[in-house]
């Protein structure tokens, strides 16, 4: 049995399956395609999350007074914690210039009348991670708490409330992506594989003539699997396009409303779905194969 | 060719399609196995394609005993089998070319040596000029002579034919028997499965009858 002959029968059977075949692939694109809308957007909120989460910082502010070395011996305790990103050091004079700029032209005067600066110089620390669920807040608490201690620092901020909603969100949000990613998934792999099952169903007949004029179970059944699996490329293939097609016209231009860029699925997401449509779809036929002929 | 000993076959542990079978058929031979609908004929000639296992007896078809038989040795014994039925059984999605051509593929015969020999049996049935129709563009008689040329084609040591003119008139029916004496000439064995007793008596040919069953005269 040549590769010319499997892949020629396998493609015959396509073009010649005509409505058939043209139900099987829709059915296939329009599962994944409403699997893949779902990726897009728990894609997205993550993404939120992440950039919020990102932002996060923990403000040491510091005792009046300390040198030069005992800030740089500070700075380099904080920055051997391993949950520790980046740390960057504000003294008093950054301090101010922040707050006059905060505040805004016309309003500087206010605080030119203070004959001393009262702001205190801080250490501002970015921590590593993106997301925060309970047991990452826990150790960002825990994070906190070992800044507070140190010699030199007098108190700590943090947006506590943020970092509570965030958690919130965050726990929330991934019990809903389990969850219903998960049942979406099992749709999916289900109404593929039952569809090709009931394209092979109907070629029950086309299976019996050839077990009579002697094909062996392998020749019969190969140009099959490759039928199904290519029905799986090619829907899944046609999926992607598809949400690219409505990414492009319809989420990407949300940015107006939003002030939020969507972001389209990652490119190991998208094989993940056509590599799946793929075996699913080899896996429908292999198992309506076994069915006939089992018999031998 | 065929042996059969005390071969009985119950469907569902209850319909006795078959009971107590003895024959013999040997190369060469030209059998009519005639009996009212529901005797048990679809169910012997089932037997020794080796769809159906019999549920006792023993069965030898060309030297295999077809209840030890492995799924393999069964694909090549069919190779060596020419099948038609009442209703064809034609590929639909096939042209008449490839339905026929299929069979060779099957076997691994080269191209150029299919296309031969498929003109050839196209030829002998006079369908050459059908050859890239598909079947529901083809009349009844014409299905059929194709499924006959399908059953020809690999020389077939045994042709197993299942009412095949029983959807055909007169004259057409007469033709698919006329193609299937022509291929017992060429010393093909022939089981002709049909309920038409006139039919049969008129082939002078040698005569099973079958009744609920069971073999009888
Ligand atoms: N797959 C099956 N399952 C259960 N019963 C069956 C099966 N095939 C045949 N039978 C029964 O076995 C008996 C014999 O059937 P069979 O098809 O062999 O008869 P037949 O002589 O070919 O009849 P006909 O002339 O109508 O084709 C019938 O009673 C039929 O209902
Ligand atoms: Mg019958």
């Amino acid at each position: 049995m040549s590769l010319k002959y499997l892949i020629k029968e396998a493609m015959l059977n396509l073009k010649r399956g005509g409505i058939a075949s043209f139900v099987t692939i829709s059915i296939i694109t329009i599962s994944l395609f409403i699997l893949g809308l779902f990726f897009i957007l728990t894609t997205n909120v993550r993404a939120i999350i992440e950039d919020l989460s990102s932002k996060v910082a923990i403000v040491a502010y510091l005792d009046n007074g300390l040198n030069k070395e005992e800030i740089d011996r500070l700075k380099k305790e904080v920055s051997k914690i391993k949950e520790v990103k980046h740390v960057s050091y504000i003294s008093k004079e950054i301090a101010m210039e922040r707050f006059k700029k905060d505040l805004g032209e016309g309003f500087t005067d206010i605080v030119e009348t203070l004959d001393t600066n009262p702001l205190p110089a801080s250490i501002e620390v970015k921590i590593k991670g993106s997301s925060f669920t309970q047991e990452e807040k826990e150790r960002f608490l825990h994070l906190v708490a070992k800044i507070k201690g140190l010699v030199g620092v007098k108190e700590v901020d943090y947006g506590k409330e943020m970092i509570d909603i965030l958690t919130k969100i965050t726990e929330g949000l991934s019990l809903v992506i389990y969850v219903i990613g998960f049942l979406f998934s099992i749709g999916a792999v289900f109404i593929v594989s039952n569809t090709i099952r009931l394209a092979i169903l109907s070629k029950k007949e086309e299976i019996e003539i050839m077990r009579l004029v002697g094909a062996t179970p392998g020749f019969i059944s190969t140009p099959y699997l490759l039928e199904g699996a290519l029905q799986g490329l090619i829907g899944g293939i046609l999926s992607m396009g598809l949400l690219f097609i409505i990414y492009k016209l319809i989420l990407n231009r949300l940015i107006f409303i939003l002030t939020y860029q969507f972001i389209f699925l990652p490119f190991t997401l998208i094989l993940g779905l056509v590599i799946g449509s793929i075996i699913v779809g080899l896996l429908g036929s292999l198992l309506s194969l076994h069915y006939y002929l089992r018999g031998g | 060719m065929i042996q059969m000993y005390g071969v009985s076959k119950i469907y569902n542990s209850e319909i006795k399609a078959l009971q107590g079978i003895n024959l013999s058929i040997e190369r060469g031979e030209f059998v009519c196995l005639v009996g009212p609908s529901g005797a048990g004929k679809t169910t012997m000639l089932r037997l020794i394609t080796g769809f159906e296992k019999s549920t006792s007896g023993a069965i030898y078809v060309d030297g295999h005993d077809m209840n030890y038989i492995s799924k393999r040795e069964i694909s090549l014994l069919r190779r060596k089998m020419g099948f038609v039925f009442q209703d064809f059984k034609l590929i639909k999605t096939k042209t008449v070319f490839e339905n026929i051509a299929f069979v060779l593929k099957v076997i691994g015969v080269k191209e150029q040596e299919i296309k031969r020999r498929v003109a050839d049996v196209l030829n002998l049935v006079e369908l050459l000029n059908k050859s890239s129709s598909f079947p529901h563009q083809l009349s009844c008689g014409e299905q059929q002579r194709v499924a006959i040329a399908r059953a020809l084609v690999n020389n077939p040591v045994l042709l197993l034919a299942d009412e095949p003119t029983g959807n055909l008139d007169l004259d057409i029916a007469k033709e698919i028997i006329y193609l299937l004496l022509q291929a017992n000439e060429r010393n093909t064995t022939v089981i002709l499965a049909t309920h038409n007793n006139h039919l049969a008596t008129t082939l002078k040919k040698r005569i099973i009858y079958l009744d609920k069953g069971k073999i009888g005269s």
